[in-house]
């Protein structure tokens, strides 16, 4: 793909601030999942504690979407007024409502939150206003409870022996959680590292977080809670390789 | 990727899985529930640990369950959530 023209420092900066209402949408997402997974864990009868937390983590992403708002403001794009639609279900039909929560926490918490947990770390050293040092520092702290959260669920799924399901959904679940062209080039802009003190990851350094932090954090943590992570392991060989990425050293 | 970096990603383990396991443990029982809700299942589980055999084809049947599970996925909807 290439660029429409704009000298560099103004496609990088609108190439930011739509990251940015990208992340408001997702946070806004994440808002009413986290709410509506708090209602099905209550009525499983989960731990008190897990519901309160995913009820409380509502809240906080509500929280975020403002604050996404806000950055995508300052770089020159408000956000819409009307909110995105709600998410869909995430979880395949034909689970049953036990394992198909399990499904969702996985899938946005082991996940989608523990990924966002690494992307948020490598981007506070780089954060160029303070206000961005800020804000981006209030959702790392957020988000290592949503992720949490989500390992809290899957340890006592583990104890009740209903977690094994998930081996071969991963490769879906993964499939699910990436932008289409993460595994592919893309313009140069993107891979520009003034992108970084604007909150934003370069391409390559997103692909290769991703992938680092599923080796190392997601399916050691999947396999620890008796989760075959095979396919999963598997689909990111494949994407990996077609991207011409050498494997991440152990 | 920087050095650091790539530590950091490697201290998520222990920050994010192992303190997801510990409040597991703070938040309980889960055990408790488990006994309110699948006295069925825990009964065939005990059953299955007393016949070896039955536990194995149990296994293979559950194996051949997920096999066809990734097979529908796609068609079925499963799918993941977008983040960062
Ligand atoms: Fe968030
Ligand atoms: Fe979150």
């Amino acid at each position: 793909m290439s660029g429409p023209g704009l000298p560099v420092p103004d496609r990088v900066r609108e190439l930011a601030a739509s990251a940015w209402v990208f992340r408001w949408q997702v946070e806004l997402e994440a808002e009413v999942r986290f709410a509506g997974l708090a209602n099905r864990l209550e009525s499983l009868g989960a731990p008190t504690l897990i519901v309160e937390l995913a009820r409380r983590a509502a809240g906080e992403e509500a929280r975020h979407a403002v604050l996404c708002a806000r950055m995508a403001a300052e770089l020159g794009r408000p956000v819409p007024a009307l909110s995105p639609p709600p998410p869909p279900a995430v979880a395949p039909s034909g689970l049953a409502e036990e394992e198909a929560v399990t499904y969702e926490l996985t899938a946005a918490c082991c996940v989608t939150e523990s990924v966002s947990v690494a992307v948020l770390t490598a981007l506070l050293p780089a954060a160029g206003a303070p206000s961005l040092h800020r804000a981006l520092r209030e959702l790392l702290a957020d988000e290592v409870g949503h992720a949490r959260l989500g390992w809290a669920h899957l340890a006592l799924a583990r104890e009740r022996g209903r977690t094994a399901f998930l081996g071969p959904l991963l490769p879906a679940m993964l499939e699910g959680s990436v932008d289409e062209d993460l595994f592919l080039p893309v313009e140069p802009a993107r891979e520009e590292p003034a992108l970084l003190p604007l909150g934003v990851l370069p391409h390559a350094l997103k692909r290769e977080l991703f992938a680092r932090s599923l080796e190392e954090v997601v399916f050691p943590g999947l396999e620890g809670a008796g989760v075959d992570a095979a396919a999963g392991r598997a689909w990111l060989a494949a994407r990996a390789g077609a991207a011409g990425d050498a494997p991440a050293s152990r | 990727m920087a050095r650091s970096t790539k530590t950091e990603v490697s201290k998520l383990l222990r920050v994010l899985v192992v303190g997801g396991v510990a409040l597991a443990a703070a938040a309980g029982p889960a055990a408790a529930a488990a006994d309110d809700k699948a006295p069925a299942e825990q009964g065939a589980a005990a059953k299955a640990k007393d016949k070896p055999a039955a536990k194995h084809k149990g296994k293979a049947k559950e194996k051949a369950k997920e096999d066809a599970k990734a097979g529908e996925a796609k068609d079925s909807g499963a799918g993941g959530v977008k983040g960062w």
